[in-house]
């Protein structure tokens, strides 16, 4: 009898194992491939040089040491190197998403989850960018800020005609990175906001607590964790954001609008770029994560010591 | 919760938010109505209704401008018309949506729901991919694509996609979770397998999270223009076509008129707005994330 139940915990064990392996194997081939595999060869593509040997047809490769990652950071330190300005303004468009864009989709949803008046259309308008087509956004607002708004500001108040993206391209594009940014977080938000127990609310009230102090005392220490997800994956957007710019310039952005994220993008996305472009690209993009993955733990590291845990 | 009373706050940012909603409506509103003009009527009274008739013929004028030339490899050219490309769309979108959702679903239902050490290293994968980040690789995925000779195929970038790490294996790992296995413990007991637990009782529990995922993704993918320009140049999609079409213009100068600039825009932007509509309330209401623990 024992040893009845003993194989057939054994086989109710092998049939568990035999589910979990096979269920995981294709996902972790995958990681294997496309995550680490990748990554790799990015390492070593950075030493690496190609020329195209017009001989063979094909491209040559060498080895160049640390060559990539010099021509890299010379953009920063040289004398007239322009990539300062290119910093400057990732570091721009990332404060701008995070202290405007967050604050109003922390308000915004907080708006929502209390049920304001029209909180449901709000809520619709709200996320309605996050699904429609960037290049088709970009499109009509470029159309929208450069004709439509001049005008309209023209008619009104006879102020001078100035076409926004025209004349002020690189604020205009930050007002749009903003104006388009509150789906994902707004949802999230409301959801972690909806998960508070409706006791806490009510005890708040009954102690009379207002709005303002419920938000920032109750509301907002509450869905912490959720707010430190997004700010800690958000840190890799000081990177890797390219702001929109390759749907509203293509590859022939202006040089002090640029962010690092869309410079890295057209080393690889430009009409001529080829694999001679590759080792260049891969050198500046390790080199962004060896700032990008420390600051990132860093983040987090401050968020978990300064959020307290909370459990309902 | 109960419906709030009167307050500052809210009067504010109903304020902001009434502002907001004008500006957004207002914009897809006019780029309708631009959409439909002459060019001389767009030039003139820009902010009017059409005064020379709806021209509707700039929808007709835009599908046959948004083509894509191909250079063939025997030499030549082949072009590819929207129609074509909205077929490319789907199954983009459609494969990649599928194997995006899937992966996760799957690794998130076995780290919730199995003991085994495994689970820890599948969980510090996803924690340390969200939390360190790996810049500009994309050189290095292409040549790895190439290698693979997966460059340019539906293949390729679906498996491309089918990564098990991010946010979506927290929502899934979050409700596999609060699912309760006293299901799966009455299954064993009534004879069935862990395969048939996970596809019979699990998916149809979690398929209100799976089709909000998958919806989600497939949208993000229709309107991706940037991973089939780089990965499958060959297969232009809808989005991919468009972009070409706006910034074509934009170097060799106007050869398309504006409001057939946003009739072009308008034709990718009604199928998801549309299907936005209907299907508001499951892509709104289904997700939700906690903290990164781990």
């Amino acid at each position: 009898m024992k040893s009845t139940k003993k194989s057939g915990f054994a086989t109710a064990k092998r049939n568990e194992n035999i589910f979990y392996y096979v269920m995981v194997a294709i996902p972790l081939i995958q990681f294997l491939i496309f995550y680490v595999v990748v990554n790799f060869n990015s390492f070593l593509l950075a030493f690496k040089s190609y020329e195209f040997n017009v001989k063979t047809l094909n491209y040559d490769e060498s080895w160049v040491g640390f060559a990539n990652f010099k021509a890299f950071l010379d953009g920063f330190f040289s004398k007239g190197g322009t990539l300062v300005q290119i910093l400057k303004n990732s570091l721009i468009v990332y404060a701008t998403n995070l202290f405007i864009g967050t604050v109003f989709a922390l308000f915004f949803s907080y708006y929502i989850y209390k049920k304001a008046f029209m909180s449901g259309f709000y809520r619709v308008i709200l996320f309605m960018p996050s699904i429609l087509s960037s290049i088709v956004m970009v499109t009509l607002y470029g159309y929208f800020v450069d004709r439509a708004i001049p005008t309209l500001l023209n008619k009104a108040f006879d102020a001078p005609y100035v076409p926004f993206l025209d004349k002020y391209q690189f604020p205009t594009i930050l007002f749009y990175n903003v104006f388009i940014s509150f789906g994902a977080s707004v949802l999230m938000y409301t959801g972690a906001m909806s998960r508070i127990p409706d006791g806490v609310i009510e005890a708040g009230k009954i102690d009379g607590v207002g709005p303002m102090r419920e938000f920032f005392v109750l509301v907002l220490p509450l869905i912490a964790p959720t707010v430190s997800t997004f700010l800690i994956t958000g840190v890799a957007g000081l990177f890797t954001n390219e702001a929109h710019l390759y749907a509203f310039s293509g590859y022939w952005a202006d040089e002090s609008i640029q962010t690092l994220g869309y410079y890295l993008l057209i080393q690889v996305m430009s009409e001529n770029s080829s694999l001679i472009d590759y080792p260049y690209a891969a050198a500046a993009g390790l080199s962004l994560a060896f700032v990008a993955a420390p600051l990132t733990l860093l983040v987090r590291y401050v968020l978990e010591k300064a959020i307290p845990t909370v459990e309902y | 919760m109960k419906k709030s009373s009167f307050s500052i706050l809210n009067v504010v940012l109903f304020i902001i938010l009434a502002f907001y909603s004008v500006l957004m409506l207002f914009m897809l509103g006019w780029s309708f109505i631009s959409s439909v003009k002459t060019q001389g009527d767009f030039t003139v009274n820009p902010l009017s209704l059409p005064q020379f008739g709806w021209h509707f013929d700039n929808y007709s004028k835009a599908f046959e401008a948004i083509t894509i030339r191909l250079r063939l490899e025997g030499g030549g050219f082949r072009d590819i018309y929207l129609m074509e490309m909205f077929g490319y769309s789907l199954l983009f979108s459609v494969g990649c949506a599928f194997f995006g959702t899937i992966s996760p679903c799957v690794v998130a239902y076995l780290v919730a729901k199995f003991n085994k050490k495994l689970n820890h290293v599948l969980y510090a994968i996803v924690i340390f991919t969200m939390i360190v980040p790996i810049v500009g690789n994309l050189p290095s995925m292409l040549q790895v694509l190439e290698t693979l000779q997966l460059h340019n195929t539906l293949w390729g970038v679906w498996l491309m996609k089918a990564n098990f790490m991010g946010l979506y294996f927290l929502v899934f790992y979050g409700m596999f979770k609060s699912i309760s296995w006293e299901y799966a413990e009455a299954a064993i007991m009534d004879g069935a397998g862990h395969f048939r637990i996970f596809f019979n009782i699990m998916i149809p529990l979690a398929k209100n999270t799976i089709a909000t995922i998958f919806i989600l993704l497939f949208i993000q993918y229709w309107n991706d223009y940037q991973t089939p320009l780089i990965y499958i140049p060959d297969m232009p999609t809808a989005a991919y076509g468009l972009y070409t079409f706006i910034n074509g213009n934009k170097v060799n100068g106007l050869l398309q008129t504006p409001p057939i600039q946003l009739a072009g825009g308008m034709v990718l932007l009604f199928p998801i707005l549309v299907m936005f509509l209907l299907l508001k309330d499951r892509l709104m209401g289904n997700i939700s994330v906690g903290g990164l623990k781990g």
